[in-house]
């Protein structure tokens, strides 16, 4: 059975704006990270897209030098497998010994917080320039065809 | 058998997998919160794409849970790696906030 839910008082400060990592992943037989974000309303006014983003695009390197600057800060040591939105500015962070770690934890320092917002902006806005390419008919290669949904 | 405490999985940890390998994930940013404390514009925040939309109480994560599996069946989704589906239910009672509608969507 379900335990009591856990109420929230008032609004809580949201250190993020779209658009947002909502869920990040890679699958261990892809060569592309799957990523589902909270867009700008000027791309979509959906709650959450999808992008499919090659590992060797632009847009996945740029992704994968923002992921092993994550892994260094928050994983000690471990890599991170897979992030999660909270809502707000709460994230999970899955490692790959299967352990996980709230952005929410008091043991972080401050300056790690901010330095992990500033790297997950930075994911999202390349997440939905990467949607922006696909969509246009850019440079992305047919592989990388949007799996978009909106 | 006794069901599994599903408020204890952490969030984005599969709170179901089913025999076709998808799994239905959690994912706290909708759960219900007390929308009886909350003024007009708190609810609007809390419900705007930056918390997440968010069903009411009545909805529990084994009420969701078992729903979600459900639908997922009678579409007979299976798991294809870097492909997201999508499905559209509209209901006849606002049972999520702020639309009157939920969709299922894998990815």
């Amino acid at each position: 059975m379900t335990g009591p839910i856990t109420f929230q008082l008032g609004v809580p400060e949201c250190p993020v704006d779209p658009p947002i990592i909502d869920h990040f992943f890679q699958e261990p037989e892809s060569e592309a990270y799957s990523i589902r974000f909270v867009p700008t309303d000027e791309l979509s006014k959906e709650e959450t897209v999808f992008v499919s983003v090659p590992l060797e695009s632009p847009e996945g390197r740029q992704i994968g030098t923002c992921h092993g600057e994550l892994s260094k800060l928050l994983g000690g040591g471990r890599s991170i497998e897979r992030i999660g939105h909270g809502g707000g500015g709460d994230f999970t962070f899955h490692l790959d010994d299967g352990t996980w770690r709230e952005l929410s934890d008091p043991s972080f320092d401050q300056t790690v917080v901010r330095r992990a917002y500033e790297l997950l902006q930075h994911m999202a806005q390349t997440a939905e320039l990467a949607l922006r390419v696909q969509l246009a008919g850019g440079t992305a290669s047919e592989a990388a065809r949007p799996k978009v949904v909106r | 058998m006794a069901r599994q405490d599903l408020s204890a999985i952490p969030n984005r940890e599969p709170l179901r997998r089913l025999a076709s390998g998808l799994e239905i994930a959690r994912a706290r940013k909708h759960e219900p919160i007390d929308f009886s404390r909350l003024n007009r514009n708190q609810i609007e925040r809390l419900t705007d794409k930056r918390f997440g939309s968010k069903f009411l109480p009545e909805w529990t994560l084994e009420r969701l849970t078992d729903w979600i599996q459900e639908q997922v069946e009678l579409q007979h989704w299976t798991p294809q790696s870097g492909r997201a589906s999508i499905s559209t239910l509209r209901f006849q009672n606002p049972w999520a906030i702020p639309a009157a509608s939920w969709r299922i969507q894998s990815g």
